[in-house]
């Protein structure tokens, strides 16, 4: 049980909430920008995030994780809102299908650009982006994210090796579109096909 | 380790997420073997600059003078719109005076006039025992519907067939009583061994639960009209058609709260007679000594 219940007035709890929560605001709209991929939405998000997590504040325990608490929060609105704004169904084999396309893993080009590596990343499909986004760029762990994504962990490292890959390989045909990695490319599929050490 | 087991690792490790075990024999593999050195080196690069690239980008900064936008609200939730005209009037002292004053007499006349136990949760009706069915559906809304952390404690129940078509009726029902709730889920759920069909709407504000159970789930005593209960969360109604109980669960005010569920009680009853192939004698509410078997 949190420590702030019982007897906190609500300016206390308000208190309590700016020193742990609002911290990490802006990493919470970064998520929110990720989920959202509009400016206006993963402001209205962040902000039905921060009441909903206000609202619930005396259930947080101090002491652990507050960014993946609210996180979780974040993406719990966010689904909440989807299923509001329309009702699709998932379609079952979309996963195996871009695995698929995934077939293998290529050089890692070291002369891209910051906009490069962003175009590459928001063009990933949805699923694999968010996990790789959560993970690589916000530091939560595998056990965290399947939290926040209510989802198994093996889901989730498996998609995420999905997509380190499919990011890995589109940075590696923007590297070779500029003539970059060709040369180590040969070198590593030699070295992971046969090399033993 | 080979190379190929080294690469398929390597994240991992970068992620601090490998075993113990699986960690000594990767790094005796890093330290012989130069090529995957400088593989681990080259992602941990590029996992480097990925982070920095999401971080300094513009589109993802916050626009300045969010926070404090959001900071502002959230006050204003606190604070219950802001300042009164009386708190205006008068200064904050003499108001937190009154205020303390209020608080201590509203409190012991609470002490004295009733000897329910205070809610251990918010969500709980306090004085009901926590095994209650009527804190067992009080309990499945707040996790299921509120609190998103059904996965610790509410499980998923197989379908009803009894409850089919449910969702459609309690929809329109609902949406008519009360214009802007929509449903947003319709699903079974179980907690404390009592298995729910459950039907959320989402309003602009609030949330409702229509929970439905049948009452082979629960035992307790009948009687023969609505009941509706409080606790610091929510407004409940509750009442029993056909040996179905059924609950309407919300944070709106009382007196919307139990429109929604009168306004279920016949059509409800329509329902199960068509399901059940007979008349029945009507609906009968449950009072509040109810428990949850299980």
């Amino acid at each position: 049980m949190g420590l702030f219940r019982n007897n906190n007035t609500g300016d206390d709890l308000l208190q309590n909430f700016e020193e742990e929560a609002m911290p990490f605001t802006q990493d919470l709209f970064r998520v929110a920008m990720f989920l959202k991929r509009n400016r206006d939405a993963a402001e209205d998000l962040l902000q039905e995030t921060l009441m909903q997590s206000f609202k619930s504040f005396h259930r947080y325990e101090p002491g652990t994780n507050c960014k993946a608490w609210l996180t979780t929060i974040m993406y719990n609105t966010h689904y909440k809102q989807l299923k509001r704004e329309t009702r699709l169904s998932l379609v079952e084999d979309k996963e195996e299908l871009i695995a698929k396309t995934v077939a293998f893993e290529a050089p890692i080009p070291e002369r891209i650009t910051d906009e490069e590596i962003l175009t590459a990343l928001e063009g990933m499909p949805e699923h694999f982006r968010e996990i790789v986004v959560l993970c690589d760029v916000e530091g939560f762990a595998y056990k965290e994210i399947a939290a926040i994504m209510e989802m198994p962990i093996g889901t989730v490292m498996s998609r995420l090796h999905r997509g380190r890959k499919l990011l890995r390989n589109e940075l590696a045909v923007l590297a070779n579109s500029y003539g970059i990695g060709l040369e180590e490319e040969s070198e590593n599929k030699k070295k992971a096909s046969g090399g033993e050490s | 380790m080979n190379c190929t087991d080294f690469r398929e690792m390597a994240d991992s490790y970068l992620s601090n997420e490998l075993l113990t075990e699986t960690n000594h024999g990767f790094i005796s593999h890093l330290e012989a073997c130069g090529p995957c050195r400088s593989y681990l080196e080259r992602i941990r690069n590029i996992r480097g600059r990925m982070r920095d690239a999401v971080c300094s980008a513009e589109q993802y900064r916050m626009r300045e003078g969010f926070e404090r936008t959001c900071l502002a609200k959230l006050r204003e939730q606190t604070r219950g719109g802001g300042q009164s005209l009386a708190q205006r009037f008068f200064g904050w002292r003499p108001m937190a005076l009154v205020a303390a004053s209020l608080v201590v007499i509203l409190g012991g006349y609470a002490m004295f006039s009733s000897f329910t136990k205070v809610s251990a949760e918010p969500y709980l009706v306090a004085g009901l025992d926590e095994n209650d069915i009527v804190n067992v559906a009080a309990a499945d809304h707040h996790m299921c519907a509120v609190d998103h952390k059904a996965n610790l404690a509410v499980e998923s129940a197989s379908e009803n067939p009894l409850y089919t078509g449910l969702d459609k009726l309690v929809s329109s029902e609902i949406g008519s009583q009360l214009g802007d709730q929509k449903l947003v889920s319709a699903h079974y759920c179980k907690y404390k061994g009592v298995s729910f069909a459950h039907y959320i709407f989402q309003g602009d504000r609030d949330t409702l639960s229509v929970l439905v159970a049948p009452a082979e789930d629960v035992r307790g005593t009948l009687k023969e009209e609505m009941v509706s209960f409080s606790s610091p969360d929510y407004q409940i109604a509750g009442f029993e058609v056909n040996r179905n109980a059924v609950f309407v669960i919300s944070d709106l005010d009382r007196e919307k709260n139990r429109r929604a569920a009168n306004a279920l009680t016949a059509p409800l009853k329509t329902h199960f007679e068509k399901k059940l192939g007979f008349e029945t004698l009507g609906f009968r509410v449950f009072d509040t000594h109810w428990n949850a078997i299980g």
